[in-house]
């Protein structure tokens, strides 16, 4: 019987080789090394049993079937590769083991070619399917022959690559996920320049540190709002070319992001020439109405460079007035999974933009809720109580010209007065609501103009900081200052191109050639009442 | 390239005599045993004449088989005839010698 057999040849008798000799027919070299060694020295059997010791304890499957269609030899590991019993395997049909389902068809051909293709022995890797996997198998098969050189039977040598295979299939994800980590990478460094532009180091941290994506979402913070504005810009914004205006607010608004973000202030947004910022959040600083009020000073301070700037580049002079206001303040990520952005929303933000509109150029506005937050002496040029629109209770804010230690930041008042005309020259002026002009004509007279500032008699009841529209060369607007009687006193918000033009015509004084109102005039200067 | 495929029937009685022409590959196999599947109402045995074909898949085997049992079930069987040393290799090897009847 076969079994008896195994251990030694495959059957006695039967014109079949050893297994030694198949088993180099069929390319198992470590076989064929260790046999072609020893051979000289033993007999026969003892070489058989060495062989087939060998080959028992072969990594890889060999198959030995001979041409009755029986497979005739089996070692251990082709047992355990074929996920066949070695009693089922050995002395099994092959038609009966490996033809009868379809789905280890490239097995079994692979088997065949070796007779169609005698010349090569055959080497190829299949899958192979077992009751519970899928195999991938390399295989080799060649035709053994007989002493007579009639072909005896086929040895198949198999090795299971499923390991492998994987291995291959790991290191090929390995290698798309390092690909992907790449890329990802290359994209979280673009975000984070591109949105570096925008964001504040801290916003971005945040998004980007988010694990998966940001969801929307705040808290309620105490926070120090900072609103600025230019004056008179949506009037330059008409009469300046595209490109000369974005170039003249890019430089302004760069300058202005360094000295907000140098005191840890977040710009949330620009809004045109306006900039809505926030200090003491995403990171909180029990510092930040002081900060702000230092950063708000040194926005001031830097636009004298700025002006020196567009003067240079033939851009209009520009003035900012800002304002501040503390208090609690929801703020985080808002918006939907569209569309998502750091933001900050309350009552407090609104009242800053109220602040804001009550500001003149130069000036740095502030609630009493900043001062008080701020705990540190802040000078204070003068105090003002106003009743914002929309609110029940009036609010006192103070004009900061200077913070103290450790900041030291402060600003020179401008402190020109008006130069007086030789006669009052009658104006047109319209009083305004928010941006709005009132359709109501209103008359008076200017008795004394500067570069920035007028001084108007009139008889309508005006209100301070009340704002106005005056024709004076053009379309002025201007905040109502001081009141005195039937006097007010102007500061200019946006000055019109007509402007120079028309003080020469009624005061003979040449502004441009002046870099400070009212030096050299050989008018005296006006004093209110 | 071995010759396209082609295969005709002939039928004797209850006899059906299958001659496949070329090779009987992966390609040809699933015409091949819809043919024949088609052709063995009533036959209760058959004769692959393979005189004109010297090429049988693992494919066309298993078609081969499964008739021979068709045929054994109906008390009949299958004769191969005119095979090529190489066909005949193959029926040795696969075992299939055991159970169709080698002319």
């Amino acid at each position: 019987m076969i079994a008896e057999n195994r251990d030694f040849n495959i059957i006695k008798g039967s014109g079949i080789l050893p297994v030694s000799a198949a088993m180099r027919a069929g390319g198992c070299d470590q076989a064929q090394t260790v046999g072609e060694e020893n051979m000289d020295m033993m007999t026969d059997t003892q070489s058989m049993k060495i062989h087939n010791q060998i080959v028992q304890s072969l990594t890889e499957g060999v198959i030995i079937i001979d041409f009755t269609g029986t497979i005739r030899y089996a070692n251990p590991m082709a047992s355990e590769i074929l996920g066949i019993e070695k009693e089922k395997l050995l002395g099994g049909k092959f038609v009966t083991l490996f033809l009868a389902e379809p789905e280890n068809d490239s097995f079994a051909q692979a088997v065949l070619d070796t007779i169609y293709d005698r010349s090569t022995g055959q080497s190829r890797i299949v899958d192979y399917h077992t009751a519970s996997q899928v195999k991938q198998l390399r295989m080799m098969s060649s035709l053994f022959m007989d002493e007579e050189g009639n072909s005896a039977g086929i040895t198949i040598v198999l090795s299971d690559l499923s390991e492998l295979m994987e291995l291959k299939d790991s290191l090929k994800a390995m290698e798309k996920i390092s690909a992907l980590n790449r890329q990802l990478d290359t994209r979280n460094k673009l975000l984070s320049k591109t949105f570096g532009q925008f964001l504040s180091d801290e916003i971005v941290s945040e998004l980007l540190d988010t694990s998966g994506a940001p969801e929307p979402g705040g808290r309620k913070r105490t926070v120090t709002v900072m609103m600025s504005d230019l004056r008179g810009f949506t009037a330059m914004s008409e009469r300046m070319e595209a490109c000369s205006l974005i170039s003249m607010l890019n430089h302004y608004l760069a300058v202005m992001t360094d000295a907000i973000q140098g005191r840890g202030g977040t710009i949330i947004e620009f809004l045109g020439d306006g900039i809505f910022a926030i200090f003491g959040a995403p990171v909180y600083t029990d510092s930040h109405a002081a900060d702000a009020v230092a950063a708000a000073l040194e926005m001031q301070a830097s636009m004298d460079e700025i002006n020196r700037w567009n003067a240079e580049h033939q851009y209009p002079r520009l003035e900012m007035g800002i304002g501040l206001d503390t208090g609690e303040t929801i703020v985080g990520i808002i918006g939907s999974e569209k569309r998502m952005k750091y933001g900050a929303i309350g009552s407090h933000v609104n009242q800053c933009a109220r602040i804001e509109s009550y500001t003149t150029g130069g000036q740095v506005l502030i609630s009493q809720s900043v001062r008080e937050a701020a705990g540190i002496p802040l000078e204070v040029d003068k105090e003002m109580t106003v009743l914002p629109k929309g609110m029940d209770k009036e609010i006192v804010l103070s004009h900061v010209t200077g913070i103290g230690a450790p900041y030291n930041v402060h600003v020179a008042i401008q402190s020109n007065l008006p130069d007086e005309l030789e006669e009052p020259v009658p104006v047109c002026f319209y009083r305004m609501d928010g941006k709005h002009i009132i359709e109501q004509p209103c008359y008076g007279g200017i008795i004394a103009a500067g570069r920035d500032c007028a001084f108007l008699e009139t008889e309508t009841q005006l209100e301070l900081l009340e704002n106005l529209q005056i024709q004076m060369g053009g379309r002025l607007l201007c905040k109502v200052m001081e009141k005195k009687s039937t006097q007010y006193l102007l500061q200019y918000t946006a000055i019109p191109f007509g402007y120079d033009v028309w003080i020469r015509e009624h005061s003979g004084a040449d502004l441009l050639s002046r870099t400070t109102m009212g030096k050299d005039s050989k008018k005296g200067k006006h004093k209110n009442g | 390239m071995g010759e396209p495929y082609q295969v005709t029937f002939q039928k004797e009685g209850t006899v059906l005599t299958v001659r496949p022409v070329g090779r009987l590959d992966a390609y040809a196999v699933p015409s091949f045993s819809e043919q024949l599947e088609q052709e063995l109402d009533d036959i209760t045995a058959v004769v692959m004449d393979f005189a004109q074909s010297d090429y049988l898949s693992s494919a066309g085997l298993r078609v081969l088989m499964i008739t021979e049992q068709k045929m054994e079930e109906r008390g009949g069987g299958m004769k191969v005839i005119h095979v090529s040393d190489m066909i005949r290799e193959i029926l040795g090897l696969t075992g299939f010698l055991d159970f169709v009847t080698l002319e």
